[in-house]
């Protein structure tokens, strides 16, 4: 019980900071950018001899990255408007205020997590559901399964979320920041990587972003997403940089929810153990 | 000093559980495990062997038609018979290993280089969720393939071929290697290998089809693809023999086709545009063989050529 009310304090007070505006605002510039874009490709489209399934395949590949920008904008706004909550209130002193209430130390910072799941998930489905809407009503174009892919993009966020709250516990909010930042950066390059792989089908490049995906799996995620959503003309003829060249397994996803799993229960230890 | 003993002994931990792990990497075993374990993070897809087609494929090919046709179909290519290419001495001794009449052009003087190619036998099976949704995507979402499609399989059988080279040709290469190499390596011109022309000759492939599958429609979305108009698509595979295509590079930045006559035969000629690669491919079927001729001089030699096959 302590654990929702603490969540919907979070979401209320990330509405009231206007951080979730903000985030929604950068979001709104996002698709506006993106309509407009759609559209005038579109019309060139229309007026060029261009063969009707290439035309398809090119708006599926603006989709593609679209929907991968949201991703991208989706992990670090979670991350930037987390990395705060535990560090920042430590530091400044303001959890004694909040964890002298008669409410287990485990239930704060669950709730906290919890508000920030569902202002993740709030974002995610407007953003994502946006960019869909956009590709069918401007571009005529479908996400092969965009509720897998919309799912999977949310774990990546949650998982970034309590990795974030992890850090934390330990680090001061700069630190916390620096470290998800960094990690969130070397799974992006391991994933590149991995998909430059295909050129020359070097099995030890595939290696590097299968163990960068072990250290941190967000990108994976993304990049099954990708999978489940791409076109599969697009995906198999490698028309597109989200081609299926190495394609994360339903064990790496599950990977990606115990690396989640465990970095929560990592936070609520330690923040349960550590002096405020 | 109370909170600095567990990060030491949390600091001591990790190192050795760090010397254990880079320890027991040393036994080939528990490698082979490791190795397993990382690999089942990744899907496995099933294509034992990738079997090349396109030996003596130029350093700016394309896939041949055979392989995007393959991977429209599905993932699941299981390739049960992949062998390899031998080189023959002379046309005797490839005659022999091909099993059928080999031809070279008379006029070419220089010696060729003969190469028997290996017979290849794939089998493939029908993804039909991703068939209709590449239907859709080709401008004909009123195409519906039967339920009965899905798991079928496509058999391809590619007899013994032979391929004959003339002159300074690039050397063979792969999809992957031609990407590779251009981004890093330097580009060959068409000047370089002018001289070069490529004779490849064999026998149709043999196709098993489950009733309901449009197999050309699939090539002439390969095409598109590789670059050619819808109309010229379907131009192309109403003046060659579908299966014959298959074994063919698909040819890009095409700038003309037309039909010429070689030794009588029908024939299509095409003329390609790019400022690298092969400047035209002639192909024609006579008596059972497939034959395609691809050089990198003037298109106008073709003919000529073609007709000095001996």
């Amino acid at each position: 019980m302590g654990a929702w009310i603490m969540a919907g304090i979070t979401f209320r007070e990330a509405a009231r900071k206007k951080v979730l505006w903000t985030a929604l605002l950068a979001g709104a510039g996002f698709l506006l950018v993106f309509g407009i874009g759609l559209h005038f490709q579109e019309g060139d489209f229309r007026n060029s001899s261009v063969p009707p399934f290439l035309r398809y395949q090119v708006i599926s590949a603006m989709l593609m990255i679209g929907l991968y920008t949201v991703d991208l904008l989706a992990v670090v706004m979670t991350t930037l408007t987390s990395v705060d909550t535990i560090a920042g209130e430590i530091t400044s002193g303001t959890i004694h205020a909040i964890a002298t209430k008669p409410m287990d130390r485990w239930q704060i910072l669950i709730g906290k997590w919890l508000g920030f799941v569902a202002m993740a998930g709030v974002y995610v489905g407007l953003m994502f559901g946006g960019t869909i809407a956009e590709g069918y009503y401007i571009g005529g174009v479908m996400a092969q399964h965009p509720l897998r892919g919309g799912l999977l993009v949310f774990l990546e966020c949650v998982v970034a979320l309590s990795v974030t709250f992890m850090f934390g516990t330990w680090f001061s909010t700069l630190t916390s920041g620096v470290i998800t930042l960094g990690l969130l950066g070397v799974a992006f390059l391991g994933g590149w990587l991995e998909q430059m792989s295909g050129f020359t089908e070097g099995s030890r490049l595939a290696m590097v972003g299968i163990i960068s995906s072990l250290i941190m799996p967000s990108e994976a995620v993304w990049r099954r997403a990708a999978f489940e959503m791409e076109s599969p003309l697009s995906g198999s003829l490698q028309f597109s940089p989200f081609s299926d060249i190495s394609i994360p397994s339903g064990a790496m996803i599950g990977y990606a929810c115990i690396y989640m799993i465990i970095a929560l229960g990592i936070a609520v230890y330690h923040f349960r153990e550590r002096d405020l | 000093m109370t909170n600095a003993a567990p990060s030491k002994q949390l600091g001591l931990v990790i190192l050795a559980a760090v010397f254990v792990i880079a320890g027991s990497m040393s036994i080939p075993e528990v490698r082979n495990l490791a190795l397993k374990s990382l690999q089942s993070l990744r899907m496995q897809k099933v294509q034992a062997v990738n079997a090349n087609f396109s030996q003596f494929a130029d350093a700016n090919a394309n896939p041949t038609l055979h392989q995007m046709v393959t991977q429209m179909i599905s993932d699941k290519v299981q390739v049960e018979e992949n062998e390899e290419d031998q080189p023959a001495a002379d046309v005797a001794s490839a005659r022999q290993l091909a099993g059928f009449d080999v031809m070279l052009l008379g006029a070419r003087k220089d010696a060729p280089k003969i190469t028997v190619g290996g017979a290849h036998k794939i089998a493939v099976g029908v993804d039909r969720a991703r068939l209709q949704a590449i239907a859709t995507e080709a401008g004909h979402p009123e195409l519906a393939l039967p339920q009965s499609l899905d798991g079928a399989t496509v058999g391809v059988q590619v007899p013994r071929s032979v391929q004959v080279q003339y002159g300074t040709c690039p050397g063979p290469t792969d999809a992957s290697r031609v990407i590779a190499d251009n981004i890093t390596g330097p580009s060959p011109t068409t000047t370089e290998f002018s001289d070069c022309v490529r004779l490849r000759e064999g026998p149709d492939p043999d196709v098993n089809l489950p009733s309901g599958l449009d197999i050309s429609g699939l090539a002439e979305i390969g095409l598109e693809t590789a670059g050619m108009t819808p109309q010229q698509a379907s131009d192309f595979l109403h003046t060659v023999n579908w299966k014959a295509t298959l074994t063919l590079a698909v040819p890009r930045a095409l700038r003309s086709y037309e039909v010429v006559k070689v030794n009588g035969t029908d024939a299509t000629l095409l003329s390609m545009a790019g400022r690298r690669g092969p400047g035209y491919a002639l192909i024609w079927t006579k008596n059972g063989i497939d034959y395609s001729l691809t050089g990198f001089g003037d298109s106008s030699q073709a003919v000529t050529l073609a007709d000095s096959l001996k």
